[in-house]
């Protein structure tokens, strides 16, 4: 086979007090303090014998091997700069990123970034005596790859702690890999708690972990999560767990599948399964806000294909409300959409596009049916007087039913008209590195007009099967702040650093606001709404979100406002408030400081205002040694207090156990 | 007052006088919003008046397409008894504008939006905030594109 | 001149001879070229050492700008000494051998010549350095 096209390609330098050339075999010998360099490798030792022609090194007495990704010490090492193995007697590694050391008895290098070690050692700790090892009768790694062991011992100091057959893992960071990191703990509700994972290998695209967590007053449970990528693009996460109930509790079972991938004919499969079978799965077991109070669990699974700009999909979309009965839950089993997107018309000012959509609605108990549902629109684009955008829209939706209520449908049309412009001045300005900011305006009246229709004889299952009448003009203004900054090397930024936006409706006739809009609107003018979003600095934020009522006693119908600030030394400090008249106050904090090392700490708080309750405090202390971290996590909230207990070992990330679900991928 | 009317100068990336929108590619769990991002980015690009939009890609000066790389849903506010209170839908979309014939890459950049919604006992009208959540990301998102692409002074 | 040593004869031109044959020593100076086979010795000044008894040359000295090219190999140094009793021939004075892009030098160079060994050494001023380049190996 062809010599790799590396290093083995480029000079080979040599130094040495001494150094014995033997034109005869073409070898040299050099003695004393031998150095031999080639492209990234150098190989340091008393004594080298070189042969030039197979480019092989035989090294002796204080040897020293480096290469890019990691260093080799030995007292004898035999190596091939071109084929990049080699053999080392009681030889050590030393694996830069991440950190890693590995011993052993023999080395033998099997490849430019692949070891196999006898009677090895496997730390990421410094120093004489690491504060944990594994020893394995035979370890094979590959740096940024993988390891495989076999008769593996773990070590605390020098104390066998654990023994394991086979284990394998990802030698590389940014692949979560786990080895039985245990985390302790005892929390009000669920007793004593133990967590046990143990992550497994199975092959390049494949790994899984199994999870064994023990929770004295809930019961035993077990969970394993399987992660694969199949072809090109196929990947996903499937998840089980099982918990055999204590004390009264009745087994419980939780399942997750996270999928997206191609399939052959270009369709696009995607699917985001969560399902429990009894709605008290994740108060019991759920560990972080937005889990332990979760309030429904979806399964969505769906198919796309498209040509052009038209685009079909098919979903299947199934919900499990953990806050009440599921009798009445409504199911879209399944729902076909099939849009032709906005499209120019042989280049005049008109566009069309289209929507249609056909769907089951299921419910156990109730009202059940299937829509079909039809929307044309034509769009005109026009400019008035050179000044204003002029974009009016007129559609027609047709909706048919069969339904438990019998067959129906109705037809209406809608109208919308939007004048918009756009204003911008630059202005000259000298702060800091930035030398211009441009001021842009952005005004808009949007008129939206739909016949006031009787539907109820329509079966009413969701938002469009009662499309309410609607004569309103809305009016808004957009101010946007950009600053222009020029690097050094001529690298022109743009970087919008306000936005601010106000906004009103107003009643032609009294129609029904916006599905997102607060109750308790003014009529026939709206609340006046506010956008702010401040970026100062890439360290810091400062954003509102209010609706101010006009007509109202207090003048605010809601009032979000959200701040924080970042140093790159890990201190962070974040405020979230939330206020909606007569219905919450709400107030979230987090606090992070580094500030002293080696513990990092983190606090959250949540509290609702209104009552004075104190929801969740959430304290995070980290002890960061060199080659590992212990992790305590105290949480308090009402009815429940938690103490867990976590350990990592560097270089190995900590793993999630089952109160937190959803692992991105 | 020294304020010029957008559009009378401005093009896009590339001095591209004529441009073709595909469709968006979703990259996220969440099905069928790349119909309201597309649909909403043709619109805000067709009320340039320095620009042609065209429906055949190949007699485009500029090609804009994109993918939705991110769509979550995640609880943002709680109540007195510790239950989600209100939700946030945040979309990010990465969009490429390329020149037609050699492909050379004339603008790359990256939006994000986010809006609100209350939570509600009835989940269908929770699903509904959440549909017109969406709605309301796409148009914003299209205007965030637009301006980000347009700014050069 | 001519003068055989041991089975070829070397050939050895320069401006000046100057030659002390109750001694048996032939001295040359000046753009000194001494061939012998394939072996080219170029040097200032050179002095030859013939023993009394058979005329055969027990010693050959080159001094300042020497330079032995034999083949493609290249020797440069100040100063060079052929010693027949010992079989070798030494290199000193920032002493250089090259062959192409390759190369090693030193402090001194020792070149045996009846094996096709020689030993570069440091005397302390210099570390001995090599470069060579692999050359194009026949497909493994």
């Amino acid at each position: 086979a062809e010599p790799e096209k590396n290093s083995s390609q480029e000079p080979v330098q040599l130094e040495a007090e001494e150094l014995v050339f033997d034109q005869a075999s073409g070898t040299y010998l050099a003695e004393r303090e031998v150095v031999l360099r080639q492209g990234g490798q150098e190989l340091k030792a008393d004594r080298v014998r070189w042969k030039d022609e197979t480019s092989e090194a035989e090294a002796f007495g204080d040897v020293h091997f480096s290469g890019p990704d990691g260093e080799l010490f030995g007292d004898e090492m035999f190596l091939n700069l071109a084929s990049g193995q080699g053999q080392v007697a009681n030889g050590r590694i030393l694996v830069h990123d991440p950190k890693f050391h590995i011993s052993g008895t023999t080395i033998a290098k099997t490849g430019e970034r692949s070891y196999r070690v006898e009677e090895g050692t496997f730390t990421s700790c410094d120093g004489p005596v690491p504060s944990w090892k594994f020893t394995a009768s035979d370890l094979d790694v590959t740096m940024g790859g993988y390891a495989w062991a076999k008769n593996v011992k773990f070590h605390i100091y020098d104390v066998p702690v654990l023994y394991l057959p086979i284990i394998g893992y990802p030698v590389k960071t940014e692949r979560e890999s786990g080895l039985l990191i245990p985390s302790v703990g005892y929390s009000d509700s669920r007793g004593s708690q133990l967590f046990m994972s143990y992550y497994q290998v199975i092959d390049r695209n494949q790994d899984a972990t199994f999870y064994l967590d023990y929770l004295s007053r809930l019961g035993l449970g077990k969970g394993l999560e399987y992660r694969y990528i199949f072809g090109h693009d196929n990947r996903g996460a499937l998840k089980g767990y099982h918990v055999n109930g204590f004390s009264g509790h009745d087994d419980s079972f939780a399942f997750d599948w996270l999928h997206r991938g191609t399939l052959p004919g270009r369709v696009r499969l995607t699917a985001d399964v969560e399902y429990v079978d009894n709605r008290e799965f994740f108060s019991d077991f759920g560990e972080a806000a937005e889990e332990y109070n979760k309030d429904k669990v979806e399964t969505v699974v769906a198919a796309n294909r498209h040509w052009g700009k038209n685009n079909l999909t098919g979903q299947v979309k199934y919900t499990k409300d953990l806050e009440q009965s599921n009798d009445e839950t409504l199911q879209r089993l399944p729902e076909l959409q099939f849009a032709l997107l906005k499209r120019r018309l042989w280049g005049s000012p008109f566009y069309f596009d289209l929507d249609t959509s056909a769907v089951h609605l299921w419910r156990e108990e109730g009202l059940k049916g299937a829509r079909l549902s039809m929307r044309p629109a034509l769009t005109g684009v026009f400019r008035l007087g050179g000044v204003v955008d002029v974009t009016s829209e007129l559609g027609y939706r047709e909706r048919l039913y069969t339904s438990t209520q019998g067959e129906e449908r109705h037809g209406l049309f809608d109208f919308s008209t939007r004048l918009s412009s756009r204003l911008a001045r630059a202005y000259a300005v000298d702060v800091k590195s930035v030398d211009k900011i441009q001021h842009v305006m952005q005004p808009e009246v949007l008129y939206q007009y739909r016949p006031f229709q009787d539907q109820s004889d329509l079966p009413q299952f969701e938002a469009e099967d009662y499309l309410y009448g609607r004569n309103t003009i809305s009016y808004g203004l957009i101010n946007r702040l950009i600053a222009r900054s020029e690097a050094a090397s001529g690298e022109v930024d743009y970087r919008e650093f306000l936005y601010f936006r106000l906004a009103q409706e107003f009643d032609v006739e009294e129609s029904m606001r916006h599905p997102l809009a607060p109750q308790g609107q003014g009529r026939p003018f709206s609340d006046l709404r506010a956008e702010f979003i401040l970026r100062p600095t890439r360290w810091n934020y400062f954003d509102i979100d209010t609706r101010y009522d006009i007509s109202g006693p207090d003048n605010f119908l809601t009032f979000h406002a959200e701040t924080g600030l970042v140093d790159q030394k890990g201190n962070a400090l974040s405020l979230r408030y939330r206020y909606n008249r007569d219905v919450q106050e709400y107030l979230a904090t987090k606090l992070e400081l580094s500030l002293l090392k080696p513990i990092y700490l983190s606090f959250e708080n949540r509290r609702e205002l209104q009552g004075g309750a104190n929801l969740e405090n959430v304290l995070n202390l980290e002890y960061r040694a060199q080659c590992w971290s212990l992790y305590l996590t105290c949480r308090d909230r009402d009815g429940d207090q938690e103490v867990t207990i976590n350990f990592a070992l560097a270089g190995l990330d900590f793993t999630s156990h089952p109160g937190s679900r959803r692992k991105p991928l | 007052c020294g304020y010029r009317l957008q559009g009378r100068s401005d093009s896009l990336p590339g001095d591209v006088r004529s441009l073709h929108v595909e469709l968006f590619r979703n990259d996220t769990y969440e099905p069928l919003i790349e119909n309201s991002v597309t649909n909403e980015v043709v619109e805000r690009f067709a009320r340039h008046d320095r620009l042609e939009l065209v429906e055949e890609p190949s007699r485009a000066e500029g090609i804009l397409g994109g993918r939705i790389v991110k769509y979550s849903n995640r609880a943002i506010s709680y109540d007195r008894d510790d239950d989600i209170a209100e939700k946030r839908s945040q979309m990010t979309v990465e969009a490429v504008l390329r020149r037609v014939g050699n492909g050379e890459v004339l603008w790359k950049g990256t939006v994000v939006w986010q809006e609100d919604y209350s939570v509600n006992i009835d989940k269908v009208v929770q699903d509904d905030r959440e549909q017109a959540a969406i709605q309301v990301i796409s148009q914003r998102l299209a205007d965030e594109l637009f301006s980000h692409m347009i700014d050069k002074f | 001149d001519q003068i055989t040593t041991g089975s070829e004869t070397i050939q050895i031109s320069s401006r000046r001879l100057e030659a002390d044959h109750a001694a048996g020593k032939v001295k040359f100076v000046g753009e000194v070229v001494a061939v012998q086979g394939d072996t080219t010795i170029r040097a200032d000044e050179l002095i030859l050492y013939q023993s009394d008894k058979d005329q055969r040359i027990e010693r050959i000295e080159a001094f300042r700008q020497v330079r032995i090219e034999q083949g493609e190999r290249v020797a440069t140094g100040k100063k060079a000494v052929l010693d027949r009793a010992r079989g070798q021939v030494v290199l000193t004075g920032s002493p250089k051998v090259s062959q192409g892009a390759d190369f090693v030098e030193g402090d001194e160079i020792v070149f045996f010549l009846d094996s096709e060994r020689s030993i570069v050494r440091s005397k302390g001023s210099e570390r001995v350095k090599a470069v060579f380049h692999p050359r194009e190996r026949s497909s493994e």
